[in-house]
């Protein structure tokens, strides 16, 4: 019979092996090409053949959310510049488009907290296009994890 | 329908200020079955309009992923004494408004 | 029907009862830091959009009568100081709540129809008048009979998983269960709002989640089984300031 695995010895192992850098570039490179085509698909139906560049947008969002029918998310710009609109996208609810805000002349910035609900753990692409008409954005991924109890109804 | 509005009674000129809006709402996004399985209906706010004397801070369309209770927080640049107007529109139609006062020193 | 226990074994229920004693801890500290800046935040606090339409309702006039709760009790703030759950005066043995107190107000004092259990208009009334004690420790009727029945049912195992609300709440809290921390199970932020509930509810109706949840059946909401729970909770956690709306998971 071979050792039993358990799940804390593989996590302890998969930590160190990112801690000795192993696994990084390898993985960071996948992640950015795997994102780029996420933020393309997810913006497809707001911006069409418009090509997507990575940057000038900020996105906050929890790592890990307790509940997914409330996660708070924060977009904004990295400098002063306004854009023409803003777009949230949650990749895997049934119908990902969460918002698009047009900011007026009374908006200081191009900030914007809101909350939203997630049907499960999954990648949210915030993207801003700009009065030259170029489409800049961003994504992060949140863990939505399961309460301790199963609640009928809930 | 109750919404709560969050905007600071005195601001000086040319400043950022934070407002926060909130309204008391299901947010039925239309997914989901009640107990003898029959879909329920779509019924949220899909529209949320912030003025400031008039001229628009934002102007968002929000769709299913926006949670119960919608809340948004943004930042309004102070120029004039006046009032700061919200405008909530759910799908069946009707309109909800709210309005404050913002005194600009 | 009550029976004496042989000595030896109370005091060993005893000296357990003091091993699990903990001090009073709020379900506020077992959140997570994004749940307790969005209570902290009265404008970000969701369950303040149900204080803010209780007290209009408070307000109101209804009923034959065209009276409000204002015409006989004045201002809402006056009600900081209330200590709920206590005896139907006109019938001792009956046990009240906030909730069911407001319903016989509305019924025999306003000639108004009742609001109904877990209502939106009897939680925002609830809530409201809760909220007016937020930040102080509420006061509770030391009435020994019904805080003993109250933690009869507290300690009593039950449901297919045969536990007892002590078991989770009191033997384990602070433990792990999956990703969440046992809470004490507190009732001082309650009516509250959840996210999983997307909205405000009442105490009871998180018992009744209790009790599925350990595949008991539940009781109604209202019943005079859980007023008694609520009483005693309230005693267990008399040291507690006060949070509705509190907002957990």
């Amino acid at each position: 019979m071979t050792a039993p695995v358990d799940r804390r010895s593989l996590l302890a192992a998969a930590a160190a092996l990112t801690a000795a850098g192993a696994l990084s570039p390898a993985v960071a490179l996948a992640q950015t090409a795997s994102n780029a085509t996420v933020m393309a698909v997810a913006l497809r139906p707001v911006f069409g053949d418009k090509p997507i560049k990575p940057g000038k947008v900020q996105l906050k969002v929890p790592v890990v959310a307790e509940n997914g029918s409330s996660v708070q998310v924060s977009v904004g710009m990295d400098g002063p510049e306004m854009p023409k609109r803003m777009v949230m996208v949650a990749t895997a609810n049934p119908q990902p488009l969460a918002t698009e805000i047009r900011f007026g002349p009374r908006a200081a910035r191009a900030e914007v907290t809101t909350r939203l609900r997630l049907a499960r753990s999954q990648t949210i692409v915030a993207a801003a296009e700009m009065p030259d008409g170029t489409v800049w954005a961003t994504s992060a991924d949140v863990t939505i994890t399961s309460g301790a109890c199963i609640e009928l109804g809930e | 329908m109750k919404v709560l509005v969050s905007v600071p009674a005195v601001v000086r000129r040319g400043e950022a200020f934070e407002v926060k809006a909130m309204a008391m709402h299901v947010m039925e996004n239309g997914f989901r079955r009640d107990m003898d399985g029959k879909a329920v209906p779509r019924k949220i706010l899909n529209h949320f309009t912030c003025r400031y004397n008039g001229e628009i801070v934002l102007d968002c369309d929000w769709h299913t992923p926006i949670s119960a209770n919608p809340y948004m927080s943004f930042a309004v640049k102070a120029v004039d004494s006046g009032t700061l107007t919200f405008e909530w529109i759910d799908d069946d139609g009707s309109i909800e408004r709210h309005s404050a006062p913002i005194t600009v020193t | 029907m009550t029976r004496l226990w042989p000595l030896p074994i109370f005091l060993a229920a005893i000296g357990a009862a003091l091993a699990a004693e903990q001090p009073p801890r709020s379900g506020l500290d077992y959140a997570t830091p994004g749940l307790r800046a969005m209570q902290a935040d009265d404008f970000a606090n969701p369950g303040m959009l149900w204080v803010a339409e209780g007290e209009a309702l408070w307000d109101k006039k209804d009923g034959m009568g065209g009276t409000s709760c204002q015409s006989c009790h004045g201002a809402l703030s006056s009600m900081a100081g209330i200590a709920y759950p206590r005896r139907d005066p006109r019938d001792p043995s009956r046990l009240m709540n906030l909730e069911t107190r407001i319903e016989q107000c509305r019924v025999d004092r306003m000639g108004a129809p009742p609001f109904g259990y877990e209502s939106r208009e009897l939680l925002a009334l609830t809530a409201a008048i809760r909220n007016q004690a937020r930040g102080k420790q509420s006061s509770v009727v030391e009435d020994a009979a019904a805080i003993a029945e109250g933690e009869r049912y507290y300690r009593m195992r039950r449901g297919a998983f045969d536990l007892s609300c002590a078991q989770c709440h009191e033997e384990r809290a602070g433990k792990h269960l999956r990703d969440e921390t046992i809470s004490q199970g507190q009732s001082n932020g309650f009516p509250a709002y959840r996210l999983r509930w997307q909205g405000l509810g009442s105490l009871h109706r998180r018992f009744q989640v209790c009790n599925n949840a350990v595949g008991a059946e539940p009781s109604p909401l209202g019943s005079q089984e859980y007023i008694a729970l609520e009483w005693y909770l309230a005693w267990r956690g008399r040291s507690l300031p006060v949070e509705t709306p509190a907002v957990r998971q």
